[in-house]
């Protein structure tokens, strides 16, 4: 078993063979050995904690990816997410950033990759003003700047 | 403290403060910033607006577990899209602008806010590829599109750009733009014929004729090609009738493997106007033309073919759908293009 100390103080105790879909805890794990002690998470939360474990166990056996492959850049940019992973990315948005934020500091690339999907497929066809309102972001731009991006691309827009 | 964690088998809480080992220990995080946050730091238009970045770069390393302390306090819970690290948002827009034929995804994410309009404008790779749809309006502005190109491209700076070019609308030659397209760094080149009851394709014949020009003229004496770095060379067509004066000399101009891509899914009739090719680039072009017109039926050469010496009877058919070949004689060629790949 491996402990994990989040950032909140809480601590957990976990099957090695499921916290090793982290690579960061995989090579941790490797470099430093067997060991009694708690592996601090500093920059993640116990409740954000609980839902990387529940992926983690999820595919618990299935093989692990290699270490170094990034799904995007061996050229998968669709936006299929599996059935099951569209349930566990059910949640609000606040959660849904801080498993993305969680599994690129654990370095949980599937987890990581289906993250990033589900947040491109919710700005998938809407428009700039859809996607500030979907994430309530304020539209910075003066009139001026918003008109000149406008134009160095109009020729790009209507093709 | 109770977490609730459904087909979670293997977890045990054991509470906070039960290792007492870790209070006393020396907690030294050596923190590793990506190189992406070092040039970022540089980039201060961009660094300054984006917040939080820093907080998943860090990559704490520990020495051993036990040198984790309990001084680790609370970080905030991230509450806001542009909380995310910069490479992150990076990657959610390299999947929001998946379309292939389509640059309009891209433009309307730089338009969101500045956070996000510096990101796409502070990484190249958003700017390599663009799809053009050639409409009415090329007749006018075709001159201004190298211009244009230049622009998008230049974000890019010198990463290997793919260009896919879609003709709604027969085109008329523009010189600007074969000098354009037979000058800049390309790797993917795709030109796709949509145009309705347009038979000719004319303009795509004028750019490879350009291109191996060009090609023939950086040396007089040895041939450079002018697409040193293109990968792949696609031409679609969904029409059902192609008549073409093409001769590909690709060793010459884009000596790179693979060899083109024809996807002519719906072609049945291909006519080759121009010289024969005997070249064995053009071979491969119309070999790989058999290959992606499976509803091929008539394939018509109107200048004969010289005697290319290979007579072989008993190659076997490789076309099914093949009736007709203008003049029959010319059938040897398609003998050839088949011997050349199997010997």
């Amino acid at each position: 078993m491996v402990l994990l100390l989040t950032s909140d103080n809480e601590m957990f105790s976990v099957a090695e063979d499921v916290i090793k879909r982290s690579a960061y805890i995989k090579n941790m794990l490797e470099d430093v050995g067997e060991s009694d002690l708690p592996i601090p998470l500093p920059n993640v939360e116990s409740n954000v904690l609980v839902k990387i474990l529940e992926y983690c166990e999820h595919y618990r056996g299935e093989p692990l990816p290699a270490s170094d492959v990034d799904p995007a850049e061996i050229g998968d940019r669709s936006l299929d997410i599996a059935d099951w992973d569209q349930k566990y990315m059910a949640v609000d948005q606040e959660m849904l950033f801080e498993i993305i934020l969680a599994a690129n500091y654990l370095d949980i690339k599937s987890l990581l990759d289906v993250g990033c999907k589900t947040v491109a497929k919710m700005m998938k066809g809407k428009s700039s003003e859809e996607i500030r309102t979907l994430f309530n972001i304020a539209n910075d731009f003066t009139p001026e700047e918003e008109a000149q991006i406008r134009k160095e691309n109009a020729w790009a827009e209507c093709r | 403290m109770a977490i609730e964690c459904p087909g979670l088998q293997s977890f045990i809480y054991q509470g906070h403060g039960s290792t007492a080992t870790m209070a006393d220990s020396n907690y030294r995080p050596s923190i590793q910033a990506s190189l992406l946050d070092e040039a970022l730091d540089k980039l201060s238009p961009v660094s300054s607006l984006v917040q939080g970045k820093s907080r998943s770069n860090q990559h704490l390393n520990f020495e051993t577990p036990s040198q984790a302390a309990a001084t680790m306090s609370p970080i905030n819970q991230i509450q806001h899209i542009n909380q995310l690290p910069t490479e992150i948002l990076a990657r959610i827009f390299t999947l929001s602008d998946y379309e292939r034929e389509n640059n309009i995804g891209l433009l309307v994410l730089a338009r969101v806010c500045k956070i996000w309009h510096d990101i796409l404008f502070f990484f190249p790779h958003f700017w390599t590829h663009l799809a053009v749809t050639v409409d009415a309006k090329l007749e006018n502005d075709g001159s201004n599109l190298p211009r244009h190109f230049d622009r998008w491209y230049g974000r890019a700076g010198d990463m290997p750009r793919s260009l896919i070019f879609i003709f709604n609308k027969a085109p008329t030659q523009t010189r600007a733009l074969y000098d354009y397209l037979t000058s800049a760094r390309w790797r993917n080149l795709t030109f796709k014929l949509d145009v309705g009851g347009c038979l000719n394709f004319g303009w795509l014949d004028g750019l490879i004729v350009q291109a191996t020009r060009t090609s023939q003229l950086r040396n007089n004496t040895t041939v450079v090609p002018c697409w040193p770095d293109l990968l792949s060379l696609e031409i679609l067509t969904p029409t059902t009738v192609y008549t073409a004066r093409l001769s590909l000399p690709l060793k010459t101009i884009a000596p790179q493997p693979p060899p083109p891509q024809n996807t002519f899914a719906d072609l049945t009739t291909f006519s080759w106007e121009g010289l024969f090719p005997t070249e064995s680039e053009s071979t491969s072009f119309v070999e790989s033309l058999l290959r992606s017109a499976p509803k091929l039926e008539v394939l018509r050469f109107h200048d004969r073919v010289d005697d290319i010496g290979y007579r072989a009877a008993a190659v076997k058919p490789f076309h099914r759908g093949i009736r007709i070949i203008i003049p029959p004689g010319d059938a040897s060629f398609l003998q050839l293009a088949l011997l050349m790949r199997t010997i």
